[in-house]
């Protein structure tokens, strides 16, 4: 079931990718990910987010990524499975999807959540695109920021929408279908 | 909400803060890319390959803030091998162009001296040597320490 699920949610994410190729950082993959741990739990998440990257980074008309990139932008990936993880276990979720009016609070949680996880996927990668560029992990890390700075934004923006909106719609339809969208802890 | 107030605060205080650092990243992106801003003047450059090669770059404008470690990355569009010592705080420049340091051969700086019409040779890194109006400036590739100019006079210290 969980390898069918991580399939799924790979087919989708490689799908919006491609068609949205020509928006450089401006990706559903990272909600759907997010979606993945968020109402099926880690073990799909993570999958989901590894599955992705070894066929992203490889087959992309951008070009092939090399294996420090790859390494990074996988574990960046996993940021946003480990952040719905987490969130399926907060009570401030299950509160919010429990509201009789789940929307605005919910496009308000998820909306922050997924800003702060791109934030920190962005600090990661860039710094990981210079980290065997530069002569010290400090430089690494300032000039990763500083040169990534306008794709950091489109991305922190594009996904602040994607998990304000897109997010809290799946989450609200998968609970009325019936799918079991409940607090673990 | 109300039971989650704190955690609303955090999670808004935390965005606040990524985008006051991304905005900042990008202005200061923009204020290194940007041409504009108070410029100092303009200086006179040498590259000297030691293969009988050289290349003068002459009045090259150059913002107020540069060194020439700044401007020697700026004439050679990034092409230069550097390492940074932490501890000097100052790049080691082993290549330029492509042409590497390879012993005996090594990559020396000069200055030139207006009053003595002579070059000497710089006691600082290129981090350490702040550029002024009309300053000449060269690298020179060869066993130190020779005149960066074939027949140029030398001299210990400018005065």
């Amino acid at each position: 079931m969980k390898v069918a699920l991580i399939a799924v949610f790979t087919a989708i994410s490689l799908g919006t990718n491609y068609a949205m190729i020509d928006l450089p950082n401006v990706k559903l993959m990272d909600a759907f990910v997010f979606i993945a741990a968020f109402l099926f739990g880690l073990d799909v998440g993570l999958g989901s987010a590894v599955s992705i990257w070894l066929i992203y980074g490889f087959i992309n008309p951008w070009g092939q990524a090399d294996f420090i990139g790859l390494f990074f932008v996988t574990l960046g990936e996993c940021f946003y499975a480990v952040s719905g993880a987490l969130l399926r276990r907060a009570s401030v979720a299950h509160d919010a999807l429990q509201t009789n009016r789940p929307y605005g609070r919910m496009n308000l949680l998820f909306g922050l959540i997924g800003l702060q996880a791109t934030f920190a996927y962005d600090v990661l990668t860039n710094f990981g695109t210079y980290i065997v560029r530069t002569s010290s992990v400090y430089q690494a890390l300032i000039i990763g920021m500083i040169t990534g700075a306008p794709f950091a934004i489109l991305h922190e923006g594009s996904n602040l929408f994607f998990f304000a909106t897109v997010v809290p719609i799946a989450i609200a339809a998968s609970k009325r279908m019936g799918l079991p969208v409940r607090n673990v802890a | 909400m109300g039971e989650h107030r704190l955690f609303y605060l955090v999670l808004a205080f935390i965005a606040v803060g990524i985008l006051s650092a991304q905005i900042g990243a990008y202005y200061y992106l923009q204020k290194l890319s940007s041409p504009a801003g108070p410029t100092l003047g303009t200086v006179n450059t040498l590259i000297n390959y030691g293969n009988a090669t050289m290349k003068w770059y002459n009045e090259t404008n150059i913002p107020a803030n540069w060194n020439f470690y700044n401007l020697t990355v700026y004439l050679t569009r990034g092409n230069i091998v550097a390492t940074f010592d932490t501890l000097l705080n100052e790049h080691y420049v082993t290549g330029i162009n492509g042409v590497e340091n390879h012993a005996p051969h090594f990559w020396t700086l000069w200055t030139f001296c207006e009053n003595q019409s002579a070059w000497a040779q710089a006691t600082v890194g290129a981090d350490e040597i702040r550029l002024g109006n009309s300053t000449t400036l060269a690298w020179a590739y060869q066993i130190p320490y020779q005149s960066p100019m074939p027949g140029a006079s030398t001299v210990g210290l400018c005065s």
